[in-house]
């Protein structure tokens, strides 16, 4: 990645000539339903095509139906286009398309925009009826003026009027054609994604969206002075292009699992959605559960019946499935849990970006319940987790938790294909005779693993109990038997972490300050440890994926940097506010597992604005540790 | 010509099977407790239908009577209180070929689990589902349950229970997609086998509930219904439970009743919540009702191939 | 159009002259060898026959290329519905002709001559598609129509030809019975192979899941290679999967195959996928052309047939079936052995012998049907020769081998070497259904639907099949008409009758023989009506019957059989007759009479054709099989008539009979009735002066009256309770101590025991469980009288009888004996 980011600050002045960039950030915002979503990601796609990195995140209003003109109704798009590839959703906006004003202000406040910002506003509420609406939209302008913001108000609609008759269902593939124009996106490239995307739709439909295209982009090229390019870096590999949730789909299908029991919740479900139109075809079903805790006990039925079963869910469906995992855990039934993050706590901020539940999928259950956890960081581990996740499963006789979250959840940019192969998926049901001396909870002494025995196979009859129990599985209400129990799926821990590879560090070996991440927040992180690296600062960052067991050597890495801290997006106390002290000071959930587990005095800087973290505001922090740690 | 020298069809089964094949050790409910029949009772039936043991899973919640799968030596799942028919739904959705029983008591299914249960009558999953029905939380000692009788004196309510009792018929009867409803009583074991029997070999969710004595907390609710028969309506016909005349003989009360008659059983029900003329036997039965295994065992034995072949077409769709 | 042909002039002449033709005519019917010999004609009136005779029914169907038969016939690729699909042209044309095409359909018929003259054209078969191209383009041509019209039509064409699906014009030649025998076996086979082939990919699977199950137990697929391979790429990256083998260990748990049943397994395995492999190039059908048997080169192109010349023919098929079979024996076995390890159920002990003896004779009825169908072709006449032997060795062996016997029906199977009138002596399809066992059937392409079910018909079964099949193509010299024409003569003339035998259909001929397809079934012979003109040119209408005398018209080495009669004869003295009706008149009544058939020659000239004895037995013979025939299909029969006659006499009687006792009998109930009204007034007085209630009868006054105090019987004991207390009889209740002494050992309701445990738990040794886990009393001995008053009270099912001590010793019996009570009511 290249240490500009490339945001244009002002448009050349001679026509005709196109500005060349390492990455353009381009947002569409409007109310909902005016098709902003659908022409971002046609643009994205469209880039993606062309070689580029994209990385798009849709602007999701929290309410179904917000009321038209206002500041939380913004809805609408995010696409970046980069010459490498993308891998978050990156800083301020350096052009976007408003419908109206009052959604701008809604992106304002997300800190979305930066003096320079290009903005192609619509201005057919200059003429507005209404003396409150002519108002607003004057007294608007003339403040995006005043922030430095360069917005060049276009009768859009007006201009769609002379193609369609209906500009309101039209106009965004209007504004498409005007992207391309202004990013120097090829129109004939455009024109084939349109026809992909409508094609089920009919001819008539293609031709009108093909007028419209070609309407905006010749619009542009008479009203719209800004020109950028964004030249593609080649690429060698087969790609594919999904948000994060289809990846997790993907990667349920790529595990072979056969069950996929859910209960809709916002962001997980629709990973569910896509599941429950694909995975028929390799066999599989999605169950739609009466509530989540009747989705995890199907699944661990399920699983207990030798099937591979998976469950998808957010923060407030995990804090209901959580007897059900304790159970799983106890009873060592495998099973993958999904976890797609949200911001919290109780039912918080269900469309926003949190890493929140990191400590409630180690700990949430009541007694001791080790069971492995990992956190995807990329699009590509959201498919390739799942599988693994499977496999773990099933060799530790555990279940395994996966955290996303919904940065990821709703991000969409290109990576490698998977070369998935028939081993990664379930092997068929065993159910051959079982040696009877060999008890179904016949704990390894040193790893702590067990065979499980499969209802159908003869000889292997137990009672699976959620009670202590002896390796028969008999209730057992003695001491001993207890801490066997316990030990042994402690062990089990202890076995996986001495299979797993110690962490790389990004950067130098050692420093003066390591990062320490977890989750979507990796591209973000990289990003800035890159600019300020690129800058001479003695910064490297450690990302984890495995969260329980941790990741080897971490104490080791640790004592080679002068300071370790953690960057999350989850709530920790701000150091220096009122009455926090070293002591009484709550900090982010990895710093907190990290400083109990290594008694290293790791630090953090957190938050819990929703929003995911922009490489511009972790650089900028590195910039107050280093100078911090000088002083 | 064909056929002379093949002997296909003189196949025996492997094993035979005693009702010791399917015991699990002794049982440890109190002396008297009316478990003890509902454990006998599937251990013949189960032994009458030479069912292999290793393909049966009893799948339990908390309580007294979900201590059952320890009892029986077959697989089992003694889960989490209320929890018993999403785990049992779970293993049928994708093992068909195994056959479900459910113990669950009138704690675990009609209060903690209750909307698992209304859930579950929904997807009508072919497994037998008995509620021992003890009328009291017994495993905690004697706290009111949602069937215990009003002014029954508990730990929890010491001066007598305040609210009229759920009625699991009743329950039942309204719930979508519902395919087998029975009740019977454990001091009967005649009876208690037949109508067991009988659930067994309906497809479909088949819900008994078993009157349950409990001799050491709700002793006094059932001894009247087991001293005085003249209590118990004993539903009779050609589609209900078939009993040796001899034992039909033990009810003095006895009603023709058709089970597909859904609002004749629901009056019987009905009759029956208010104390008098509490039906034994089947009061609904349709074998025509959707089972939701048949649309979660689709796909089952896809081979290795054809899913990649699946997951291949699905990538096809993302690809750049 | 063939012109109407005219009927003779009746020749005036006088009576002598009309004499002596009509002695010439008899003289030639009887066959007087200077009249037969000669080519001549006679000197009084007797003629040759004239130039190209036919039978006058058949005269207007003279120009082969104007005759709409069903050939060509159209055979799709892929055979569909019941009728395969098969059809004629003209069908073919008029069913998938739009109804809206106006100039098509008026020229529908234009179209079929283009069509049939390009097939003609072509050989014996051309592919449809491009016939029908070239005959719409010929069409347009042929019409020059206005350039918009001329369009519409082509447009039409078009759509008339995309509801037509892919397949070829078959033209009716001796290859044509093989034709539809493929098309008869795809019917028969497709559906099965295609059931078959899911069958063995499921079966595949189901063996592969087991060796894959296998597979993960051993210690490869538990090695670190594996591992990274299971894992997915992330895994692989952040785990090590050398030091992830090492923690995993080796498997524990479930049991290993033996090797012995993971070979079996892997074997089949592979021959399942060997079959899969190789199936679409298996031959579905072999024919096997005898030394006489037709060119079928169209039909060795068409994928799944194999044509094999082999001048042992019939000899051959049972060895071709036997090799076909033994392989397709070891496709069956590994299905077998599949199925059985699936279920679990293989047990090599029982199951390795019997799967090492399969061969075709285990079959099963399925199996049997996908082993390749073996046709071999022959001439009829080279098989009742040389061939007879090998014949019905084959038909005999109980293999499903078809056989398919070309046959001309007024010459062959005898025809070379007994001379043309007595070869029709010899019936095959008689000698095939006198074999039993073996379907039979007779039949004609010029039928093409009868031909093909029968075909089906055989393949659905699992036997061997004889199919006498005359195609019309093979005589000697061709006359005028093609072979459709004249394979439906030998239909029509009752030479050639179309049936089926098919022994599975059950074991009565009425069953066995079906007869459908014949025209006018139930007559002798089938009546048609021809028009034509008297010499003066008016209309008429002859009513005409086609005997088998017409059919051998068409057999050139029977011309001699034949001679026209002067037209003179006409009408004199009854003399002439129709060979129909000559051959039902009593052999005094025919002596004397000359037979004659009506005969068309080219010009259209109508004759009265004299037919020799010779000829007239022939046909009597034909009559005779197929009388025996309508027999045998039930369509007439000698005993059934007798039968219903004496039913009907029986039932006349029975029915006499009846009314006879109905009228008796209705008299002594009147004499009843009357005695009875005497009775019940005698009894309301008797009842009267006993003061009794109205419900009881006189004679119930003597029964004992009910007491209350009977003893009401305890609900178990109203159950099961032991024989002497069912039998004790009610006593009064004074003697009740003295009944319970009847029964003093313990006892328990078993049926009633709720298998508690806890009388167990008191002890063990006097309670014990029977089979269903119910108690019942082992020893009274085993315990004491306490434990067993213990257990009664106990008991929640208050099942246990303690009934009295045994031991009268024990201490304190009084207060248990009265702690017993309760529990032995």
């Amino acid at each position: 990645m290249t240490g500009d980011t490339g945001t244009p600050v002002a448009a050349p002045l001679e026509a005709g000539t196109a500005v060349r960039l390492g990455e353009l950030i381009v947002e569409i915002v409007s109310d909902s339903g005016e098709g902003a979503q659908k022409a971002g990601q046609a643009l994205g796609a469209i880039s993606a095509k062309m070689g580029n990195g994209v990385w798009t995140v849709e602007i999701i209003p929290a309410e179904i139906k917000p009321p038209a003109r206002s500041r939380a109704g913004a809805s609408g798009i995010r696409v970046r286009i980069g010459s490498g590839p993308m891998t978050n959703m990156g800083d301020e906006a350096g052009l976007v398309v408003a419908l109206n004003e009052q959604v701008l202000y809604g992106r304002i406040e997300q800190r979305a925009y930066r003096p320079g910002t290009v903005v192609l506003l619509e201005s057919k509420w200059k003429d507005d009826q209404q003396e409150l609406i002519r108002r607003q939209y004057t007294e608007a302008v003339a403040d995006f003026r005043a922030r430095g913001l360069v917005v060049r108000e276009l009768p859009l609609e007006e201009a769609c009027l002379g193609v369609t008759s209906d500009p309101r269902v039209g106009k965004n593939m209007f504004v498409l054609g005007m992207l391309c124009r202004v990013c120097g996106r090829a129109l004939e490239k455009a024109k084939e994604e349109v026809a992909f995307v409508f094609g089920r739709k009919g001819q008539d439909v293609i031709e009108r969206n093909h007028r419209l295209l070609e309407a905006g982009f010749h619009f542009a090229e008479e009203n719209v002075p800004e020109r950028f390019e964004v030249p593609p870096a080649p690429r060698t590999t087969d790609l594919i292009v999904t948000n994060g949730n289809q990846a997790v789909g993907l990667g349920v299908m790529a595990a072979g699992m056969e069950l996929v029991a859910m209960y809709p919740i916002t962001p997980a479900t629709s990973a569910s959605h896509y599941l429950s139109g694909a995975i028929q075809k390799v066999g599989g079903v999605v169950h739609q559960a009466e509530d989540e805790i009747a989705a995890i006990g199907f699944a661990i039925g399920a699983s207990y019946a030798g099937k591979t079963a998976c469950t998808i869910t957010s923060g407030p469906g995990l804090a209901l499935k959580t007897e059900f995992v304790g159970l799983a855990v106890m009873a060592e039934v495998p099973l993958v849990i999904v976890v797609v993050q949200r911001g919290g706590p109780s039912t918080g901020l269900p469309t926003k970006v949190e890493q929140g539940d990191l400590l409630a999928s180690l700990f949430g259950e009541p007694g001791d319940t080790p069971k492995i956890v990992m956190a995807a960081s990329t699009l590509e581990e959201c498919l390739l987790f799942p599988v693994t996740a499977r496999r773990l499963a099933e060799a530790f006789r555990t279940p395994v938790i996966v955290l996303t979250d919904a940065n990821l959840a709703t991000g969409v940019a290109p990576f490698p294909r998977p070369q998935v192969t028939p081993d990664w998926f379930a092997p068929p049901v065993d159910q051959s005779a079982w040696d009877p001396a060999v008890e179904p909870f016949a704990w390894d002494p040193t790893t702590g693993i067990s065979p499980r025995p499969i209802p159908g196979q003869r000889g292997g009859e137990y009672v699976l109990t959620g009670l202590a129990h002896t390796r028969r599985s008999k209730v057992a209400y003695d001491p001993d038997s207890n801490q066997r129990g316990c030990e042994a799926r402690s062990a089990k821990l202890r076995a996986l972490q001495s299979t797993l590879r110690p962490p790389e560090v990004y950067g130098d070996a050692s420093g003066e300050l390591l990062i320490v991440g977890w989750g979507s927040t990796r591209g973000a992180i990289e990003e800035a440890v890159d600019r300020a690296r690129a800058e001479g600062l003695s910064v490297s960052s450690l990302h984890l994926r495995f969260l329980s067991p941790l990741e080897p050597g971490l104490g080791e890495i640790f004592a080679r940097f002068a300071k370790v801290m953690t960057i999350e997006i989850n709530y920790s106390d701000e150091p220096d506010a009122p009455a926090v002290t070293d002591e009484n000071r709550r900090r982010a959930q990895l710093a907190t597992l990290l400083r109990a587990t290594t008694l290293v005095d790791i630090d953090c800087w957190s938050n819990v604005y929703g929003q995911p973290l922009q490489p511009r505001q972790i650089y900028a922090e590195i910039g107050r540790r280093l100078e911090r740690g000088g002083n | 010509m064909f056929g002379l020298k093949s002997d296909w069809s003189l196949e025996l089964p492997e094993r035979y099977f005693t009702l010791e094949d399917y015991e699990g050790g002794v049982a440890r409910w109190c002396p008297g407790c009316g478990d003890l029949a509902v454990l006998t009772a599937v251990q013949k039936i189960l032994r009458d239908e030479q069912q292999p043991p290793e393909k049966t899973v009893c799948v339990s919640g908390i309580g007294c009577s979900s201590r059952f799968p320890h009892y029986m030596h077959t697989y089992g799942f003694h889960g989490l209180h209320g929890r018993a028919l999403p785990v049992a739904c779970g293993v049928k959705s994708r093992r068909p070929d195994l056959d479900v029983w459910v113990a669950t008591g009138d704690g675990d299914c009609c209060s903690i689990g209750a909307g698992h249960w209304i859930h579950a009558t929904r997807y009508n999953m072919d497994m037998v589902v008995m509620l021992f029905d003890n009328a009291v939380y017994g495993l905690t000692k004697k706290q009111t349950s949602p069937t215990s009788p009003r002014g029954l004196k508990t730990n929890t309510h010491p001066m007598g229970s305040w609210l009229p009792p759920l009625d699991p018929l009743c329950a039942m009867l309204g719930f979508t997609n519902v395919s087998f409803v029975a009740q019977t009583v454990d001091w009967n074991p005649v009876h208690l086998h037949a109508t067991l029997r009988e659930a067994h070999k309906h497809r479909g969710m088949s819900f008994v509930r078993i009157l349950q004595r409990c001799p050491t907390y709700t002793a006094a609710v059932f001894e009247e219904l087991q001293r005085d028969p003249s209590r118990l309506l004993l539903l009779k016909g050609d589609d209900n439970v078939a009993v040796d005349p001899a034992v039909m003989k033990i009810f003095p009360n006895q009603a023709e009743h058709d089970p597909s008659d859904i609002g004749a059983a629901r009056a019987l029900a009905e009759t029956g919540s208010q104390g008098e003329k509490v039906p034994v036997g089947i009061l609904f039965r349709d074998a025509s009702r959707p089972c939701y295994e048949d649309f979660t065992m689709q796909g089952l034995g896809i081979s290795a191939e054809d899913k990649l072949a699946g997951l291949k077409r699905e990538l096809d769709k993302f690809a750049v | 159009m063939q012109a109407i042909p005219v009927l003779p002039q009746s020749g005036a002449a006088d009576d002598a002259a009309r004499k002596l033709a009509l002695q010439e005519a008899r003289r030639f019917h009887l066959g007087d060898p200077k009249l037969r010999s000669g080519a001549e004609p006679g000197s009084h009136g007797l003629q040759a026959l004239g130039e190209d005779p036919l039978p006058a029914l058949l005269h207007p169907f003279r120009d082969p290329e104007l005759v709409r038969g069903c050939f060509p016939a159209f055979v799709p690729a892929v055979p569909a519905g019941p009728q395969a699909g098969c059809t004629s042209l003209s069908s073919l044309l008029a069913e998938s002709c739009p109804q809206s095409a106006r100039v098509l359909t008026d020229n529908l018929r234009r179209a079929e001559r283009i069509a049939r003259r390009l097939c003609a054209e072509r050989g014996a078969e051309c592919d449809a598609a491009e016939v029908l191209r070239d005959a719409g383009a010929a069409l347009r041509e042929e019409l020059g129509l206005r350039a918009e019209q001329s369009e519409q039509l082509a447009a039409d064409w078009t759509a008339m030809c995309a509801v037509i699906p892919a397949g070829r014009f078959v033209a009716l030649d001796a290859a044509t019975p093989l034709r539809f025998m493929l098309t008869a076996v795809q019917v028969a086979t497709d559906a099965r192979r295609e059931a078959f082939h899911a069958r063995i990919v499921k079966l595949r699977d189901g063996l592969r899941e087991l060796i894959a199950v296998e597979r993960a137990k051993d210690p490869a697929s538990r090695s670190a290679e594996a591992l990274r391979g299971s894992m997915g790429t992330a895994g692989a990256a952040l785990l090590d999967p050398a030091a992830l083998a090492s923690v995993i260990g080796a498997h524990r748990g479930s049991k290993l195959l033996d090797p012995g049943r993971r070979a079996r397994l892997e074997q089949a395995a592979a021959a399942l996928d060997g079959y899969l492999g190789r199936e679409r190039s298996a031959p579905r059908l072999i024919v096997l052309r005898g030394s006489a048997g037709p060119n079928a080169v169209a039909l060795a192109a068409e994928t799944g047939v194999q044509v094999v010349d082999d001048a042992a023919g019939v000899a051959a098929a049972a060895r071709r079936f036997d090799q076909e079979a033994a392989s397709c024996a070891a496709l069956f076995r590994a299905v077998r052995l599949a199925e059985l390890e699936i279920a679990g159920r293989y047990d090599p002990e029982r199951h390795d012998a019997w799967l090492e003896a399969l061969d075709w004779e285990g079959f099963e009825k399925d199996e049997l049907h996908l082993v390749p169908r073996i046709a071999v072709v022959e001439r009829a006449d080279e098989l009742v020769g040389a061939r007879l032997a090998e014949l019905i060795r084959v038909l005999t062996s109980g293999r499903p081998v078809q056989v398919i016997a070309v046959v001309e029906p007024g010459t062959n199977p005898l025809g070379a070497t007994e001379g043309a009138l007595s070869a029709f002596r010899f019936e095959l399809g008689s000698l095939g259904v006198g074999l039993r066992e073996v379907f039979v059937q007779q039949s004609t392409p010029a039928r093409m639907q009868h031909l093909l079910r029968g075909f089906v018909q055989a393949l659905e079964g699992t036997r061997a099949a004889l199919h006498v099949v005359a195609t019309g193509t093979t005589e000697a010299r061709a006359t005028s008409g093609g072979p459709w024409l004249r394979a439906g003569a030998a239909i029509e003339s009752r030479a050639h009758p179309l049936f089926r035998y098919d022994p599975e259909a059950g074991d009565t001929w009425a069953r066995r023989i079906s007869f459908d397809g014949n025209p006018a079934a139930i007559e002798d012979w089938p009546a048609e009506e021809l028009a034509c003109r008297d010499a003066e040119g008016l209309e008429r209408a002859l009513a005409l019957r086609f005997t088998f005398a017409d059919y051998a018209l068409l057999e050139p080495s029977l011309r001699g059989e034949f001679r026209a009669v002067p037209p003179h004869l006409d009408g004199f003295d009854g003399a002439l007759l129709p060979v129909d009706e000559y051959l039902a008149l009593a052999p005094a009544d025919a002596a004397g009479r000359v037979p004659y058939v009506w005969v068309a020659t080219r010009d259209g000239q109508l004759h009265r054709v004299a037919v020799s004895r010779r000829l007239i037995s022939a046909c009597r013979d034909r009559l005779a099989w197929w009388h025996t025939l309508q027999e045998l299909a039930g369509l007439r029969s000698d005993y059934v008539r007798e039968a219903v006659d004496r039913v009907r006499q029986e039932a006349d009687t029975a029915l006499r009979a009846q009314r006879d006792e109905l009228q008796r009998e209705h008299e002594q109930e009147l004499a009843r009735a009357r005695e009875e009204a005497v009775a019940a007034a005698l009894d309301g007085l008797a009842r009267s002066l006993l003061e009794l209630g109205p419900g009881l009868s006189i004679g119930a006054v003597a029964a004992p009256v009910r007491t209350p105090a009977a003893a009401r019987p305890t609900e178990s004991a109203a159950k099961v309770a032991p024989a002497a207390e069912v039998a004790a009889a009610p006593a009064p209740a004074g003697e009740a101590v003295a009944e319970s002494d009847a029964f003093e050992e313990a006892w328990i309701d078993t049926p009633l025991c709720t298998s508690c445990n806890d009388c167990r738990n008191i002890n063990p040794t006097l309670f014990v469980y029977d089979e269903n886990k119910q108690a019942r009393i082992a020893d009274p001995r085993a315990g004491t009288y306490l434990q067993l008053v213990q257990a009664a009270e106990k008991c929640p099912a208050r099942c246990i009888h303690p009934g009295l001590p045994l031991n009268r010793g024990e201490p304190n019996l009084d207060e248990l004996m009265a702690r017993a009570a309760p529990f032995n009511q």
